[in-house]
């Protein structure tokens, strides 16, 4: 770290001063005289940026001569170029008009709620396409819109990569990594401004991440001048919407207000069974006190209430009728619906979701801008957020399974039974009657009843899974320009989390009480009535609705960040170098003593070094602390060939904590951490070329990431021992590599086109090992221990849930008369199922056809990076083994290895999104947007976005083969929506 | 700070909004009795209904027949499998059915009226079950289990009124392995004095996942004994079984493929009934 600062400070004095040419204007709203705040301006040159500011005023230096091109973009404005002829000291290009373009409004909102659906799929971590799309850039302004429909994640990485911040204050989530966009639904014309970073390029306001950042600014100032109301009708996950927005803009008096509010809403969405009831509020102050200090206070908020939809197998799609939904449902003709919904049923007549988001998290961040001089400044942010997120579900107790899609109420099980007797009845039952293939609520009342007459527990009931969080967060930027040439960039942030998690009784379904035991500890451990208790402390407790059960834990999580990052501009470079060191650690609290948790010690670890043991009954209480300590460097540079054609490369390494959530295998039930709490490592590279001619703009991206010891935490319920088992992935390399394209042509006479793709492949590079424990500590038959470690051969296999082919070509067309046209044409390949760890494991193929029963057996020395297939192919040849077609048995049991291993690819499709809209103004004074979108207009209802391979495998049940598990137990899948469409009707004054 | 936070969530009232689900009335199952007697069906008793078909050749009720009793044992102990013991003041009789949980629907102490038109009726091992029929395998044509969803459950079986336990048949006393003969079968008894002869303050009822039979005698040192079967599925099979008397309480059923072929199924733990 001394020998960096040294560096670095000869580096400045052995530079000397650049003469720099300063360029000024101003940015107003054409045919409105309105000045535009926020507006990004790039000087194509140097790809220097700035914003407008209040009175849309800009300046820009540059230190070349001649001819350049300011591109002005954000803001929902369509892209502008003007060619500049730079000439000495000052140039003032006057007022620059600016048309907004009411389509992307549209694309923001879209965005939004997609990324609210996408926490619908088990495990999945949220895709951030949308907030990051940077309005100057091709590629990323496109591709946030055009590609989220099918999940996309920009370079295949986990949303933890990607940072986003709030007026400085950074949102991500400090156990799982991910930020939730649903946090601020409906609030677009708050989070307008924004400023973003592509992957680890040059940042201001923060060291950044592999995956970009992003820095929204919300203050009151920031939001544009005037009233605003806009309504909506569409058939996606709402089908109405209500926004006002006020905002003064900064008055004489240096005050600025804002507020924001809207109402989203639908009886049902596309998919049947999710209803949408959801507000939001937001309120903004900021006072600027002289030139140099502004003080601003944001507050807001969106309360969600929501039915969630659930994937289901390709059968259960099948079988049920077909439907369109325009508003109202209309059922349609013939089987086969991709968008069925198990989550839902109707109780008395009114339709009923089981699984449903509540959820409200408060934000507040008081803000201090110090502007040191024109171009310095240190920026204090401090904020608080209060999460309240609850998730609905179903549970029973020594009951039948309520999920309408239960494995034994389809069809194919009775298939794989061999009685085709019962499978038809089945299928016929879900072909014709709704209520067979929807939630039966009136017979989990009807069951309660009948217990409440025993005196009984419930046999059914709602539960609200609730992930509270209390935030602070202290973050401190300084962006200081030292001379022409040096800038220097740092900050120090601090952040304390406290997440509570516990479950709450939420409907009892008509019963008197609930029992607070474990069902699967009573079944497990019959003679050790401690076993099955939640909380010894309470045995078998009787809970009503409001009652936390189950479990109750807290997780505190904390960390500290410092970093700096130095700028040196010249002639026809950039060149820039970072660093940031971070402290974090996490521990926690258990507030229910779980007769099911061993009374092993739990290590205190640092970076993954044990230093302290603590035996302590783990689930009750305090456990030891996990620290780590990370650092990371960047450092890049951007080369002007010409003004017109650049080059640039960005390059970084560093290391990542683990995160709280992929530590604590089984938090629930106990303190107990993964082994292998090394922090993961990382090294990033991309390169890029940027073309800014007058018919073409864009660039073309290179990229390679690599991550070294990741790990990964997946849970599920398994067959063989009756209880949830836990795969602790850890100790494993993941590549990242492919191109990114973004292209805009202007054809003249309004027309333009853009072209984007992203063609990338995102593999595992070596097998993790896996540490596998069962939830209910009982032991392993086979091993007689209740904590195994195996390896994963999954070695080549693919980032799940992601496209890594995606690409669109959109041509617009602009009339003199305000109207806008646009065509997209996308086509999207290469999805990934996610897999089953076990499946994966040696043993799952181990005895089928010749191979042997240990992969030692099989002449394997290298485990971690072998690849299986591979070996498996290497040992058939070397020992002559023979494949004979007239073999049945040889030949199932070759077809069988195949089909266990496997990873599925999910093809893609084409689909194609239509858009029309029209300014009007009247009284040269208000303005009326009106725009109609179609997505998916030819209705491609077959596009898969993302799936998951059930759970349930077992080599050693005596009654089931491998086979007959994979046949009982498909995959389940999730579908895109079929054609939508969005209406959008804005006035504003 | 958290005043205000709770205000806010009072106005919005969305996190810890209560469900506005109207709950559906308890339904109180019922059966028009008098009017399927009056459109011709006949009530039988289930002795009646075992003496339709006494052979294992399994045998398809065609008639408009009904039948109604008791339940006396049901799955909820998880000892009992797929099955629900019905019994009447004249026999016994196991509905086979192929369900989990079904103490849920149809409880100990559950009134149970069963419209018998398209069930089918026959021994299994020697006593007499109410199904369906099926083609095993190896064991040809046979009784098997009647298909939950097949033509609707509710379509057949028909729970009444509230379960009340106080209604439930006393159990019969067995004071000898001589007193027992194909009347008893499926019904509810009490083997009274009884010891188990391999008790030894270890042994346990049952194995996980394994079924078991442990010996019980009406007299020490005879030689006469039956079987009393526990499932390693149960949740009282790890109890130790009991080195005194007892007076075992239980359902009487019959395997005739075995060298003792009367085997007693316990219902739960407060079925054995220590007496020293």
């Amino acid at each position: 770290m001394k020998k960096f600062g040294l560096f670095f400070l000869s580096m400045i004095f052995s530079f000397g001063l650049m003469a720099q040419n300063v360029i000024i204007g101003t940015v107003k709203l054409k045919g409105d005289e309105q000045p535009l705040a926020g507006v990004t301006v790039t000087l194509g040159s140097t790809n220097q940026q700035v914003f407008t500011n209040e009175d849309g005023s800009f300046e820009l230096s540059s230190p070349n001569i001649g001819s350049d091109v300011l591109v002005f973009s954000g803001q929902s404005v369509i892209n502008y170029q003007r060619i500049i002829n730079v000439q000495s000291a000052k140039n003032d290009v006057g007022v620059i008009y600016l048309t907004i373009n009411a389509q992307s409004a549209i694309e923001e909102d879209m965005m939004l709620t997609i990324s609210e659906e996408e926490l619908d799929a088990e495990g999945s971590s949220q895709n951030v396409s949308g907030l990051l799309s940077s309005q100057g850039d091709v590629f990323t302004s496109n591709a946030g819109y055009q590609f989220s429909s099918m999940r996309f994640r920009m370079r295949g990485l986990d949303g933890k990569y990607n940072q986003t911040y709030l007026n400085g204050i950074l949102m991500n989530d400090a156990e799982r990594g991910w930020f939730t966009y649903s946090q601020i639904g409906g609030l677009n014309d708050m989070v307008r401004t924004k400023e973003t970073i592509n992957a680890t390029e040059a940042n201001s306001f923060s060291f950044g991440n592999v995956g970009g950042a992003v820095n929204i600014n919300a203050r009151a100032s920031a939001i544009r001048k005037g009233f605003k109301v806009s309504q909506v009708a569409s058939n996606r996950t709402y089908t109405t919407r209500t926004m006002a927005t006020y905002a003064t803009g900064l008055m004489n008096n240096g005050w600025a207000f804002a507020v924001s509010a809207s109402y989203r809403w639908a009886k049902e969405g596309y998919v049947a069974g999710t209803f949408y009831d959801a507000w939001a509020f937001a309120a903004a102050a900021e006072k600027r006190f002289n030139d140099k200090h502004s003080l601003s206070l944001t507050i807001l908020g969106a309360p969600t209430h929501r039915g969630q939809q659930a994937g289901s197998t390709q059968e259960a799609y099948d079988l049920t009728p077909k439907d369109n939904f325009f508003f109202v449902r209309i059922p349609g003709k013939g089987y086969g619906n991709n968008n069925y919904n198990a989550n839902w049923g109707y109780q008395n007549g009114v339709m009923r979701n089981a699984k449903q988001v509540k959820s409200f998290t408060p934000i507040a961040i008081l803000s201090h801008e110090w502007k040191i001089d024109e171009a310095s400044k240190l920026t204090t942010s401090l904020g608080y957020k209060y999460q309240m997120d609850g998730r609905t579900a179903m549970n029973w107790y020594k009951a039948a399974d309520p999920r309408p899609d239960y494995y034994r109420n389809l069809p194919n099980y009775h298939v794989t039974m061999g009685n085709e007797a019962a499978a038809e009845v089945r299928k016929q039952l879900w072909m014709n009657d709704e209520s067979y293939r929807q939630i039966n609520w009136d017979k989990m009342y009807q069951t309660n009843y009948l217990a409440n007459a025993q005196g009984k527990s419930g046999r059914y009931m709602i539960e609200n899974r609730r992930n509270d969080q209390q935030v602070i967060t202290l973050n401190s930027v300084l962006n200081y320009k030292f001379t022409d040439a040096w800038k220097l960039d740092g900050g120090l942030e601090v952040q304390m989390t406290m997440a509570n998690h516990f479950k709450l009784v939420d409907d009892l379904l008509g019963a008197d009480y609930w029992l607070d035991i474990d069902q699967y500890g009573e079944r497990d451990n019959p003679g050790n009535p401690d076993f099955m208790q939640n909380d010894l402390n309470n045995p078998n407790r009787k809970v009503y609705v409001g009652d936390k059960f189950g479990y109750n834990y807290d997780i505190y999580a904390n960390n500290a960040k410092l970093w700096a990052q130095a700028t040196y501009s010249a002639n026809n470079f950039d060149v820039y170098f970072g660093a940031q060191a971070q402290y974090s650690n996490f521990w926690r609290d258990g507030h229910m003593n779980n007769g099911r948790s061993s009374l092993d010690t739990i290590a205190g670890m640092f970076n993954g070094n044990v230093i302290a043991r603590y035996a302590i009954p783990n689930s009750y209480g305090l456990s030891p602390m996990q620290h780590f300590m990370t650092y990371a460097v960047k450092a890049g540079v951007n080369y002007r060939i010409t003004g017109r054609h650049i080059l640039a490369l960005n390059i970084a390494h560093g290391t990542n904590p683990i995160l709280a959530n992929n530590a604590y295998f089984s938090p629930r039930v106990k303190a107990s951490v993964i082994p292998n709490l090394t922090p993961e490592n990382y090294f990033t590279a991309d390169l890029s070329y940027f073309v800014r001619t007058p018919v073409v703009n864009g660039r073309v991206t290179l990229y390679w990431t690599e991550f070294l010891n990741a790990s990964e935490l997946s849970s599920f319920y398994y067959d063989e021992y009756n209880t949830y088992v836990n795969f602790a992935m850890y100790d494993f390399n993941k590549r990242h590599i492919g191109a990114e394209v973004g292209l805009e042509f202007n054809v003249g006479a309004g027309v333009s086109i853009d072209a984007i793709a992203a063609v990338g492949q995102n593999i595992y590079t070596s097998n993790p090992t896996a540490t596998i424990t069962t939830e209910n500590g009982l032991p392993f038959d086979d091993y007689g221990v209740n904590e195994i470690e195996e390896t994963i051969y999954v070695k080549g296999f693919h980032v799940d849930g992601t496209p890594e082919v995606a690409t669109s070509i959109g041509i617009h067309y602009f009339h003199p008369k305000y109207w806008f046209f646009d065509v997209n044409f996308n086509y999207f390949t290469n999805t990934y199922m996610d897999f089953n760890p076990f499946r994966r494991t040696y043993n799952a193929i181990a005895d089928l056809d010749q191979l042997p029963e240990t992969i030692e057996k099989l002449g394997v020395e290298d485990k971690k990076n072998v690849n299986l297939d591979n070996a498996i192919v290497d040992y058939y040849f070397d020992n002559n083994i023979s494949i004979n077609r007239n073999n049945k048995d040889q030949v199932e049991d070759i077809l069988l290895m195949d089909r266990i291993r496997k990873q599925e690819r999910l093809k893609g499709g084409f689909t194609v999104d239509v858009s029309i809209g029209k300014s009007i103004r009247i009284n040269y004074k208000y303005y009326l947007n009106i725009n109609l979108s179609a997505t998916n207009i030819l209705n491609n209802r077959m596009l898969k976005t993302g799936g998951y391979e059930q759970s349930r495998f077992s080599t050693k049940n005596e009654y089931t083969d491998r086979a007959t598990y994979l046949d009982r137990f498909p995959s389940k899948y999730f579908y895109a929506y079929g054609a939508t469409i969005y209406l959008n009707v804005g006035f504003r004054f | 700070m958290k005043k205000i936070l709770y205000i806010i969530l009072v106005l919005v009232g969305v996190v810890s909004c209560q469900n506005n689900y109207p709950e559906p009335a308890h339904k109180v199952p019922s059966y028009a009795l008098e009017d399927s007697l009056n459109a011709g069906w006949t009530m039988l008793s289930i002795e009646d209904v075992k003496l339709l078909n006494p052979s294992a050749m399994p045998k398809q009720i065609v008639d408009k027949y009904l039948v109604k009793g008791i339940v006396t044992a049901d799955d909820e102990s998880g000892n009992i499998y797929k099955s629900i013991y019905l019994q009447d003041n004249t026999a016994a009789i196991c509905l086979a059915l192929d369900q989990v949980n079904l103490y849920n629907t149809m409880p100990r102490g559950q009134e149970v009226i069963i419209e018998l038109n398209g069930l089918w009726v026959g021994t299994y091992a020697g006593y007499h079950q109410l199904g369906d029929s099926t083609t095993h395998e190896k064991y040809g044509f046979q009784m098997g289990r009647w298909d939950w969803n097949k033509e609707y459950f509710d379509q057949h079986f028909f729970p009444i009124g509230v379960p009340d336990t106080t209604n439930l048949p006393q159990p019969t006393p067995i004071y000898s392995k001589d007193n027992l003969g194909p009347k008893d079968y499926c019904t509810l008894v009490v083997l009274k004095n009884v010891i188990f002869p391999d008790a030894d303050g270890d042994l346990t009822w049952s194995e996980s996942e394994e079924t078991i039979n442990v010996k019980v005698q009406f007299e020490a040192g005879g030689s006469d004994y039956i079987n009393v079967r526990t499932s390693g599925y149960s949740n009282f099979y790890a109890d130790k079984v009991p080195t005194g008397k007892c007076d075992v309480v239980g359902i009487i059923s019959y395997y005739e493929f075995s060298s003792e072929p009367y085997q007693l199924y316990i219902r739960d733990r407060e079925d054995i009934i220590k007496l020293d």
